[in-house]
């Protein structure tokens, strides 16, 4: 019955009550998993919809919009241009319009990734390069306001990162903190100490925030004692491929903080619902507790 | 029968490195099978010979072919860099 009730606020249309949804869709299924994450605000006579990740599959993703019952996409950000956030895109930016295209400005050499910078270029689609400071892109339907502060990657991201590890790209995410009101999420992409650490010293008051999505699918390296008190969420999503991710360290660092988390992959799309007067929720596909899938306490994972 | 493929490398997880074949699709190889030194964003030439019972794989880091995508990577980003007019933005 719960369950039953879980699914049917998920499929739930997104007309009800002004309500802003921020939904960590799973994509678990994915072979390589990554991160999809779609927000969309209800306030006006359509929702209006921004895409952060498409997850290394766009197919899943794809389906995942139509059944939100999205039509066009406001914005696309690309977190950091590895193949299990961006690898999704092109089949994105093929069934659904995309007006505006945000990302950090991270060269790669890959070839799958110069296709989809030629095709953002071909198609004219207004382009975002948030390389430098903390630039905000304010999404307004009807009455509402939504706040997207986009935090840069450090400028060393504008070359290609050299690193034997390869772990500098996700170093070179571009976070996202999501107001509405009084509510607030951050979003750091696969962010790092490194890069969370140069967030801390930069823009410690952006990085306050109710609900987190954990960086970098759950991986210790992302999920610290000193950024949760930072960030004091009192929920925390955890996008993971149920394969390496979550890490146990950080199910263990949540726990003991008292901080209810939720893994895709234990329990599927994550949806937050944000009323207008700023109360918020958390429903999940299903019933699920979270489980870790490595007990490292540090890792390079994707 | 020689055949040649082309792997970039996306990123190493642990024991698995992602490389992107050919400019399709993603595959994890074992990372002790690259050469030593080969990092994230490295173009690789792998040259196939395979014969009846056995098959000789050879994966070379191409320093030129590297650079060359470096070139192309830095030029695709500053092409979408100047369509930006920068500051804040309303949707």
């Amino acid at each position: 019955m719960l369950t039953a009730l879980l699914c049917a606020s998920l499929l739930a249309p997104p007309g009800d009550s002004a309500v802003l949804l921020i939904r960590v869709l799973d994509v678990s299924d994915a072979r390589i998993g990554g991160d999809a994450i779609l927000i969309t605000d209800s306030a006006g006579a359509t929702g209006r919809h921004v895409l952060i990740d498409a997850s290394g599959h766009g197919a899943t993703v794809a389906a995942y919009l139509r059944r939100f019952g999205v039509d066009t996409l406001a914005a696309v950000i690309l977190s950091h241009p590895h193949a299990d956030h961006y690898g999704g895109l092109p089949v994105v930016l093929n069934r659904f319009p995309v007006r505006a295209f945000i990302y950090g400005g991270t060269p790669r050499t890959l070839r799958t990734y110069l296709a989809l910078l030629d095709e953002i270029a071909a198609r004219r689609i207004p382009v975002v390069t948030a390389d430098t400071g903390v630039r905000t892109v304010t999404l307004v339907t009807g009455a509402d306001t939504v706040e997207l502060q986009l935090l840069a990657p450090p400028p060393t991201c504008r070359q290609l990162p050299r690193n034997a590890s390869g772990d500098a790209i996700n170093d070179c995410s571009v976070g996202v903190r999501l107001t509405r009101g009084a509510f607030t999420m951050l979003l750091p992409g696969d962010a790092e100490q490194a890069e969370l650490g140069w967030w801390m010293m930069a823009h410690p008051a952006l990085l306050r925030a109710d609900v987190l999505k954990a960086g970098h699918h759950g991986s210790a390296n992302a999920t610290s004692a000193a950024l949760l008190d930072v960030v004091q969420p009192k929920a925390v999503a955890i996008s993971a491929n149920g394969r390496q991710h979550p890490f146990a360290a950080v199910l263990r660092l949540l726990a003991a903080r008292g901080i209810p988390t939720y893994c895709t992959a234990d329990a599927g799309t994550i949806t937050v619902r944000v009323l207008r007067n700023a109360t918020w929720t958390i429903t999940t596909e299903r019933a699920g507790t979270c489980h870790a899938r490595s007990q490292l306490g540090s890792g390079s994972n994707p | 029968m020689k055949e040649t493929h082309r792997f970039i490398v996306d990123r190493h997880e642990e024991a698995l490195t992602v490389v992107e074949v050919d400019g399709t699709v993603f595959l994890d190889v074992p990372r002790w099978l690259l050469p030593g030194a080969t990092r994230a964003d490295d173009v690789l030439a792998v040259t196939v010979e395979a014969e009846a019972d056995r098959t000789v794989v050879t994966l070379e880091r191409d320093t030129a072919a590297t650079a060359r995508a470096q070139a192309d990577a830095a030029a695709a980003v500053q092409r979408l860099k100047r369509r930006d007019p920068g500051g804040d933005v309303r949707l």
